[in-house]
């Protein structure tokens, strides 16, 4: 069964490029540019699936995105941010992310955490 | 009316002083050399303070010279703006050495005492009191002229300060922001090496080009970032050896200039120590890419690590031209730089990293050529 992955960035090109890197290794693949986008899509997403995720956009964040969308939907999630600041860090791994990457991202981790998530998620 | 006028009218320091004085040199002169022994007895004697004076006996004795001209000229006169002039440029190198001023002042009470003997031995009555007051008054303005260059100093730190907070500020949204940027050329030159594979020679030529730009334009942001970060170092037992051994191979890996240089390094096998691994890696990395540069024309570079009653010590030396003198006191200031490229924030990131671990790092050139740092972190709260 492949896996899902909804990656919400508001930066389009990093998300086209990270859909393309996960299709590569066998993932499918949606793109939303924010939060409210990406919660509309996932009601219509088939399981397994995964949220890969950006901390900081306009409207709402990614840590509120990964609340809702874990408690609401039970989604497992990565997150990933620019900003190292440790509290926000703390507050998404409270929020049930499996895990936080921080930018510059190793996109040979990257692929092998999507693979390691989806394996053990739902 | 100038600053000095001002001290002068305040202390009360007039022309009567000045004769007084000038009558007192041929008396207190053959004096000059046991004042100044135990002025720097006294300096000395204070680890502080003896800390300040980096340069060991030379510098001691072309200290002394320094501070029997300065009597010299004390009492010689005249006290004009010249003489002002020079006394807050004596004034100014206590403060670039960082010389604390409490020990400033007990050192030169010690030269109040030693005039005054001098005074109560060579004049009576009247003549004795005057030069009392004089001697008296001259070092009140003296004092007034050190406190003077200090205030001066913490007055531009204040203003560095500020400056760099506002900076500060902006440069680390800055920051965060060209990481985005960054994200998609370094994950489309991924996707274009898949794409394109297996490479032409030039093709990855260009590519392997673009990732190492993005990775060094990837670092300066991380610095900048580091730098903007207040909290101290998470100190955890950490083996110095291997910590040492991968952040010269990686950036040996990393970096072109750095894959045909002699990297040495010495470090006490099994030597562990309690730091922040991935802060102590970053600020090598600084001093090595730094030693890198230096050693473009030719050259080795040597990492030596050692750990004493006072902590651990990582001393990096290379063979290249050395630190400009004019910049050696300010090499770990933020925005000061020797290299052609580079925005003067390696070293800085390099002292902010020390001090996050309560330590501190100093900047020298060596007598046989080439630059050397030594970066000192204090043991951890617990010994380690």
């Amino acid at each position: 069964m492949r896996c899902t992955v909804l990656i919400v960035d508001d930066n389009e090109s990093l998300a086209e490029n990270l859909a393309e890197l996960l299709e590569d290794e066998g993932f499918d693949t949606r793109i939303a540019t924010n939060g409210p986008e990406a919660l509309e899509l996932l009601d219509g997403l088939p399981s397994p699936r995964l949220l890969l995720t950006d901390v900081h956009m306009p409207g709402m964040n990614g840590v509120e995105l990964l609340k809702k969308a874990s408690s609401e939907h039970g989604l497992r999630a990565i997150v990933i941010t620019a900003y190292a600041h440790d509290d926000l860090l703390a507050e998404a791994e409270r929020g049930g992310a499996a895990a936080v990457l921080t930018k510059p991202l190793d996109l040979d981790a990257l692929t092998r955490l999507c693979t390691d998530v989806c394996g053990c998620s739902e | 009316m100038t600053l000095l006028q001002e001290m002068q009218l305040y202390i009360g320091f007039g022309s009567a002083d000045a004769e007084a004085l000038a009558a007192l040199l041929p008396h207190a002169r053959p004096h000059f050399e046991a004042f100044t022994e135990a002025f720097y007895a006294a300096v000395l004697s204070h680890p502080n303070a003896h800390r300040a004076i980096t340069g060991g006996p030379t510098q001691v004795t072309r200290l002394r010279r320094t501070l029997e001209a300065w009597m010299e000229e004390g009492l010689q006169g005249p006290h004009d703006e010249a003489w002002f002039a020079r006394r807050a440029r004596i004034g100014r190198m206590h403060v670039r050495i960082s010389l604390p001023q409490q020990y400033m002042f007990t050192a030169m009470n010690l030269i109040r005492r030693g005039l005054q003997h001098v005074v109560a031995e060579a004049f009576e009555g009247e003549a004795r009191l005057r030069t009392q007051d004089a001697v008296d008054r001259l070092l009140d303005l003296e004092l007034a002229i050190m406190l003077h260059t200090y205030r001066e100093d913490s007055e531009t730190k204040m203003r560095t300060q500020e400056r760099l907070a506002t900076i500060g500020h902006v440069s680390t949204s800055i920051a965060h922001e060209l990481r985005n940027p960054l994200g998609v050329i370094e994950s489309s030159v991924y996707l274009l090496r898949r794409r394109l594979a297996p490479l032409a020679k030039p093709v990855a030529k260009h590519l392997d080009r673009i990732e190492g730009q993005v990775r060094s334009s990837a670092n300066i942001i991380t610095d900048l970032l580091e730098m903007a970060r207040s909290r101290s170092a998470l100190r955890v037992h950490t083996s110095i050896e291997p910590l040492v051994r991968e952040t010269i191979e990686q950036m040996q890996e990393a970096s072109r200039a750095a894959q045909g240089v002699p990297i040495h390094h010495e470090v006490p096998p099994g030597l562990v120590a309690k730091v922040e691994p991935g802060l102590l890696a970053r600020a090598l990395a600084n001093l090595l890419d730094n030693a890198v540069a230096a050693v473009a024309a030719g050259g080795a570079i040597a990492v030596r690590v050692w750990k004493d009653e006072h902590g651990l010590h990582i001393c990096v030396e290379d063979e290249g031209p050395g630190f400009e003198e004019a910049i050696l006191e300010q090499v770990f200031e933020p925005l000061v730089t020797g290299r052609a490229k580079g925005v003067g924030l390696g070293l800085a990131l390099v002292r902010r990293i020390c001090e996050r671990h309560g330590g501190e790092v100093h900047a020298q050139n060596r007598i046989e050529g080439g630059a050397r740092v030594i970066m000192s972190l204090p043991s951890g709260p617990e010994a380690s």
